[in-house]
Parts: C-alpha cells; structure tokens; sequence
C-alpha cells in the first residue's frame, strides 16, 4: 500500500545519479579536452595515488571543479527557494524573481558597477562591495515586501504577491536608470551581469559563500512538514500546531540570504526556481517531504548542465547562463502550462 | 473535558460577531452549533479553536486557553474549517498524512492510523487516488480523516475535535455514517463540537444544541427542548412543522409551504 512512498524515495536515488553524470560530463566537457575516464586520474591525484604534472589536473581542479560546485549549490539553493516560496505563498508562479528578491539583489549590484567610478571605488574593492551590495539590496526588498505584507501582525500572501510585483517594477525601472547613466564598460558588465555567468567561481570566493548556501539549504530542507501544511491553508497549519508566522518569517530570510548571496555571485538567473519544482511536481511528487530535497537535487543538476552548454557552445567564448535556463526553460514552462491546462493539475 | 465560555464578544472592524455569550459543557458530548447564515458560528468555532483573541474568555479543563501554545493545543482538540483546498496534487491518503506531519509517530504507526482513519470515513477505496480529482463529498471525508489522525495521534485526555459543516458535500448514507462516527467518538470520551444545517440531522444525533442568532446565544438545550415550532420560525424566519422520528421520537422538521 505504501509503495508509492518508497517510489518516490527512491526517485531522490535516480537524481543523485543524474546529478553525478553530470558533475563527470562538466568535468569532462571543455576547452582543454580530456577524456572521460580523466575524473578517476583526478580522484587517484586528490588522494595522492597519483603525483603526476598533467597541467589538465591543474585546469580542472582550479577552473572546472570550482564551477561544478558553484553551480551545485546555486542550482540547489535557487530551487529549493522557488519550492519553498510556492508552498509558502500557495502559488505556483512564487519563485525569488516575482517576490522581488533577485530584483533586489540585482539593483544593489548594478548600483555598485555604475557608481564604481564616481564612487571612487578602487577596482580592488568592486568584486567584494558588488556581493555585499547584493545582498544587501535582497535583503532590503525582502524586508519592504514583508512591512507592506504584515497587516495587523499578520503576513497577507496577496499583499506579499503585490508587494513583489511593486517591488521588481521599481527594480526594474531603477536598473534602467543605472543603464542609461551607466558608461559603456559598465554598461557592458550590466548586461552581461543580468544574464548571469558562473565565470568568477573560485576556491577563495567558494571557500566564502558555500557555508551560508549550506546552512541556507540545511535550514529550508528542515521545514518540509511546515510547508507540506500550509499547503492546506494558514488556517489548517496553525491548527495542526504549526507557528506559522515564526515559519514565513524564517523562510522569508533564508530565501533573502541564499539568493542574494546566490545572485551576487553568479547574477541573475532565471527560470530554475521556476521550473524545477514543477518537473518534480508532475514527474515525482508535490510532497515536501521528497519535493525540497529533489529540487535542491534537479537544480544543481540543471544548472551545471546548462553551465557546460554555455561553456561549450560558442567556445572559447562563453554564452551569458541566464540565456541557456531561459532557452531550457521557457518552453519547457510552455508546455508544462499547456499540459496543465488540459489535466489541471495545479488547480490554478 | 470541561469548556466554559464566559461572556465571551467579538467584535470586527465595528461590527459585533459575537456578543456576551455564555455556555458550560462538563462532559464529552456531541454538540450541535445552528444557527441562520452569519450568526457567528464559525466565529464561536475559531474561538473554540483558541487561536482567536478572544481566548481569555474560555477555559478548558480548568485553564484559559491563552495558557495554551500553539503545540500543547493541537495535541488537545482537530478543527476542521469549511474550506480545505489544495493546490498542488497529493495523493489522497497523504492528505490524510498530514494530520500527522508533527506527530512523533513512527512510519509504521502512521500507516496504522491512517488506515484506521480511513477505514472509518469509508475512504479506502479512493485513498490511492489523486486528491484533486476526487468529488467534494470525498474530498470531505478525506479532509475529516486528517483531523481524525491529528487527534488520534495524541495520547492526551480530554480531546475535541471542531468540524465546521463536515456533512455539507455528503450523500445521505454518508451523512449519517459520519454522525453516527461522531457520537461513537463523544462516547469515548472526545468532545465534538459540529456546525449543520440539517437540522433533522442534528436532531437525530447531537446531545445538545447551541442556537445562535445574530451573534448572541439562543438557547443551550437538547434538541427536544430546541426544535420547537415556535424557536425554531423564530430564529430562522421561516415557519417549520415538527414531527417525530418514527423510531425514536426526536424532533423532525419540514419547512411550512403557504
């Protein structure tokens, strides 16, 4: 009777091994070709089984490798934000782009590459002040998106929806202030910036991010139960003994951090948030329970996938990320709307 | 389990939705709320929850329900609210599951009071199914079985449960099936407050009654006491015939038609 349980378990099993054969092909897969067998002569070296000067080891450690894990963990961490956003807001259009979030984080960015000059930032400074005023701008967005949600002490999802919309028009409208002041370097490193690359992945910079992502993901997985009631309604959740405003709040924040810590980094890139848990939804299951961990899974997986199409495809030259999970993704979304029109499983 | 409302108002937005109400239950029974629409029924019921400002003015066994968290009280009573939609789709028996969802039971043990629960709803046979293509009426079920296994997942005493209209969706077999449920429950010791509109459901099977009108207290009696032609036209605005139960002479109502 409880197979289908254990069915769904196991699909976590399949995307852990998709998840690996694409982590083998990104190491496989660029530039400086090497074979693909190469990964077990990087294992054998990581353990010192192998001491050999192969300047392809080299490469791959520090270029390939920090991007694998980048990708990893911002595939991860934006996935499992749009799962967690979409039970939290009961809608299955939430994800941290439409809540303003990565607006946010955008515009604290943009800020910083355009007034770079007139700032008088020195160049040293701009690659750790962009990241920190990502994060900043992600947090302030989450922050007015949640005073004009909080009616009487409670959170209105409505409001929250049309706070985000609010909030990424006046995002909007801000970056394109900073793109009409911006001078052609900058304006270049905006545009480029806005379709995201994982071209800065680098030990030193992984070495900073990754325990906030971890922590972030860790934290989000923990409330599968909580997300699986609100599912039901606040009202439902507060009856089963969920504290239900203690839960938005903290999944609020953690969605502000991850992704604007995500977004400073690798900007903005879209449609995973999206997306993948509504693959999951239709190909596994919309239980949180399974559902959080799949797409913090199904994410990285994408996201790295997309990363060696970008890397590959117009080599030596790199295509913008945001564009490849665009191009994945939107018709991908298409259809899945067209499917879902004709079974109406989202109830929407 | 003992409940005492004292005086208890609600007030919204200047409207008043309850006003000095006032009723005792000393035992588990299964209570009937009636009432025309917007008499403050489903507002008593929120405050029954404890999860309305008002909580102050009630107590549970001895103690306010403001003295409760969160957690201690959804050990103690289930609510089940009007609506209960979904929007993604879950297999129904998991929607049963999620009555559970902080419970500390083991796997095992919430297999074995998920079936129970959906044994005694008469939910088997579709509890395999999608939850969001099943009809209102086994949505409803489904919905009460959840409450049910939130409650029999507590090893507490002196349990309630509050179900805003559970018979609405249902067919009359199941009506009466469900009530028949309840009052097996109120039996064992686990009070059941309900909100219907069937009266001769509520008739049939509720110990007592609470008539609410306008946001005050009717009257607090059994349904012999209650379903008098008189209270009855007068509270509902319409005039109603009363007979009896051929089998057990409760009260039974039909609408007059002039």
């Amino acid at each position: 009777m409880n197979s289908s349980v254990f069915q769904k378990q196991g699909h976590r099993y399949w995307l852990l091994g998709l998840l690996l054969t694409v982590v083998w092909c990104a190491i496989s897969v660029g530039a400086a070709k090497v074979d693909f067998a190469f990964p077990f002569e990087l294992i054998a070296n990581w353990f010192g089984l192998n001491n050999s000067e192969n300047y392809l080891v080299t490469i791959v450690n520090n270029i390939r490798l920090p991007r694998v894990v980048l990708a990893i963990l911002v595939g991860a961490i934006l996935a499992i934000s749009g799962a967690s956003l979409q039970g939290l807001c009961r809608n299955p259009l939430a994800d941290p782009g439409l809540l303003g979030i990565s607006s946010g984080a955008a515009v604290g960015a943009v800020t910083v590459i355009v007034m770079a000059d007139k700032l008088a930032i020195s160049s040293v400074m701009q690659p750790y002040l962009t990241p920190l005023a990502a994060i900043t701008g992600a947090a302030v967005a989450t922050f007015v998106i949640y005073r004009l949600a909080q009616v009487k002490g409670n959170m209105q999802i409505a409001t929250l929806l049309l706070a985000g919309v609010a909030v990424n028009a006046l995002g909007g409208a801000l970056i394109g202030v900073f793109s009409y002041i911006a001078d052609d370097q900058a304006l270049r490193m905006i545009t480029f910036w806005m379709m995201g690359s994982l071209a800065s992945a680098s030990w030193k910079m992984l070495a900073i991010i990754s325990p906030v992502l971890i922590v972030c993901i860790v934290l989000m997985l923990r409330k599968k139960n909580e997300l699986n009631l609100l599912l039901l309604g606040e009202a439902n959740a507060r009856y089963v003994g969920v504290e239900v405003d203690k839960v938005k709040r903290e999944l609020l924040w953690l969605n502000a951090i991850g992704v604007g810590v995500a977004v400073s980094v690798t900007g903005a890139i879209g449609f995973i948030g999206l997306v993948i848990p509504h693959i999951l939804r239709l190909g596994s299951s919309a239980d949180y329970r399974f559902l959080l961990l799949n797409s913090a899974l199904l994410g990285a997986a994408l996201l790295i996938l997309a990363d060696v199409i970008a890397r590959t495809m117009i080599s030596p030259a790199e295509l913008p990320i945001g564009l490849v999970t665009a191009v994945l993704g939107a018709p991908f979304f298409i259809a899945l709307l067209i499917k879902q029109k004709k079974k109406l499983v989202l109830g929407i | 389990m003992t409940i005492k409302v004292d005086n208890l108002s609600i007030v919204k937005s200047e409207k008043t939705l309850l006003s000095k109400i006032n009723f005792e239950i000393g035992a588990p029974e299964l209570i009937g709320i009636i009432g025309e629409n917007g008499a403050g029924k489903s507002t008593l019921m929120h405050c029954l929850s404890g999860l309305e400002a008002s909580k102050q003015k009630i107590s549970l066994n001895g103690r306010t329900l403001e003295s409760y968290g969160n957690q201690e009280l959804s050990k103690l009573r289930a609510v089940l609210p009007q609506n209960n939609d979904l929007i993604f789709s879950f297999q129904a028996r998991e929607v049963v599951r999620l009555g559970l969802s902080l419970s500390s039971l083991s796997i095992e043990q919430q297999n074995e009071v998920v079936n129970d629960c959906l044994e005694e709803v008469d939910a088997d046979t579709f509890a395999q199914n999608n939850y969001l293509y099943l009809s209102g009426g086994e949505k409803q079920r489904i919905q009460l079985a959840r409450v049910l296994a939130q409650l029999y997942s507590s090893k507490e005493e002196n349990k309630y449960l509050l179900l805003d209209e559970p018979t609405s969706a249902l067919d009359l077999k199941h009506q009466v099936s469900v009530l028949k449920l309840l009052k097996k429950l109120s039996k064992k010791r686990i009070g059941v407050f309900i909100i219907i509109h069937d009266l001769n459901l509520a008739s049939l099977f509720c110990d007592k009654i609470l008539l609410l009108k306008q946001g005050t207290l009717v009257s607090f009696d059994t349904p012999k006491n209650i379903f008098k032609p008189e209270l009855i036209s007068k509270t509902f605005e319409t005039d109603v015939l009363i007979m009896q139960h051929p089998q057990t002479s409760s009260p039974l109502m039909v609408n007059q038609i002039n």
